[in-house]
């Protein structure tokens, strides 16, 4: 018996281990370990000195509120893994919550890290900044990340001065607004090239996916809005007034729309880009979003407008429905 | 279920409206093939320079 007892403890002392092995081989730190000094009221320094002590490595952020008062800065190729309840919000007003910019390092090649990444969690702008911004990248993968409230951005793509911005795969990504009073703001903005973004939905921002830059490519993107109501009586909702579902600015090359779906907004499919293709894409307006709103209050609403570029419309499956959803 | 059962107070949903280059093949509208002349007149608008002007659906 105690030959048995002693086996299962041997065991489960090897599993907890192995445990503890996979998790130091996935990430190098932890935020806990940067704990906030006397006089810090807010978390953004003792992020901020968490991210300065993980150049090119994998800093973890454990569940729970932290609280910026000023911008999270990343230079230095650390990849950021939030537990899925961890938030980063914004204590002030400020432009971004967490910017991302190697573009100081961007010309250096050789040090340059392909895999860097930031992953799941929650940033919350809370209507008073916009929520990240990423610049001077290159084969950076962003995943599994809600971005809410950003005041003018959810995500800004390749906005700032300086060279670099490519290759981002984005997947899994939500946007959501929930505050009054930034209508003209976009889920995405994008501006560098050759990113993919797949599975990614954004809800009440006024435009959803604007984009401009050469090969970007968007798969089963999907653009809602309505929630959010009218600033006064009779009015079009805050966010469905003059919003955009995707729009395609004329800077823009070989842009595709696959699978994508504008669920209500005033334009679908807003393409001044060149050699646009819009494939199997569907748009539909949610006519109880706007039941109440006087007839001469409301928007004209199109599928597709396109003062300039060449498109491409097809294939089969693109569905132009204007039916109500049941409510 | 016609347009005018499902909504009663909008005004009229442009398909398409623009001075582009564009082709579109295969559009559905409601589960029907589109051609943009099914359309009543006012219903919606379609417009485009002759030399670019959409094909029909097939």
């Amino acid at each position: 018996m105690k030959i048995l007892v002693v086996l299962a403890l041997a065991l489960a002392a090897c599993g907890a281990a192995a445990d503890k092995s996979a998790e130091a081989q996935y990430w190098d730190k932890s935020v806990a370990d940067f704990p906030a000094l006397a006089g810090e009221a807010d978390d953004a320094p003792r992020l901020q000195r968490a991210v300065d002590a993980s150049a090119n490595k994998v800093l973890f952020v454990p569940a729970g509120d932290y609280k910026l008062a000023q911008t999270l800065i990343i230079t230095n190729f650390c990849s950021v893994l939030m537990h899925k309840c961890a938030r980063f919000q914004a204590e002030r007003p400020m432009d971004f919550v967490v910017r991302v910019n190697f573009s100081p390092v961007f010309k250096a090649r050789d040090i340059l890290d392909f895999g860097t990444f930031f992953k799941g969690g929650r940033i919350d702008g809370r209507g008073i900044a916009s929520c990240m911004s990423i610049h001077g990248y290159i084969h950076f993968t962003l995943r599994d990340v809600c971005f809410h409230n950003g005041k003018l951005y959810g995500l800004r793509v390749k906005g700032d001065p300086g060279p670099g911005g490519a290759e981002l795969n984005a997947f899994n990504l939500h946007f959501v607004n929930k505050e009054k009073g930034n209508a003209g703001n976009a889920a995405v903005r994008v501006s560098g090239c050759d990113d993919n973004f797949t599975d990614c939905w954004s809800m009440d921002y006024t435009i959803g996916f604007d984009i401009e830059g050469g090969a970007n490519f968007f798969t089963r993107c999907h653009v809602w809005g309505g929630v959010i109501g009218a600033p006064a009586p009779g009015e079009m909702p805050e966010y469905l007034k003059d919003s955009i579902g995707f729009k395609i600015r004329k800077n823009s090359g070989n842009v595709l729309l696959r699978d994508c779906y504008s669920d209500t907004a005033t334009i679908g499919f807003l393409s001044e880009g060149w050699e646009v293709r819009i494939l199997g894409c569907t748009y539909l307006y949610n006519m109880g979003c706007i039941r109440n709103v006087k007839p001469e209050k409301l928007d004209k609403m199109y599928v597709f407008k396109q003062p300039g570029g060449s498109m491409l419309v097809s294939w089969r499956t693109a569905r132009l429905s204007r039916t109500t959803s049941p409510r | 279920m016609a347009d005018s059962q499902v909504v009663k107070n909008h005004k009229p949903t442009v398909i398409y409206e623009g001075n582009g280059r564009a082709r579109f093949r295969d559009i559905i509208y409601n589960g029907n093939g589109y051609n943009p002349g099914e359309f009543k007149p006012g219903a919606c608008v379609f417009k485009m320079d002759p030399p670019t002007a959409p094909k029909p659906a097939n």
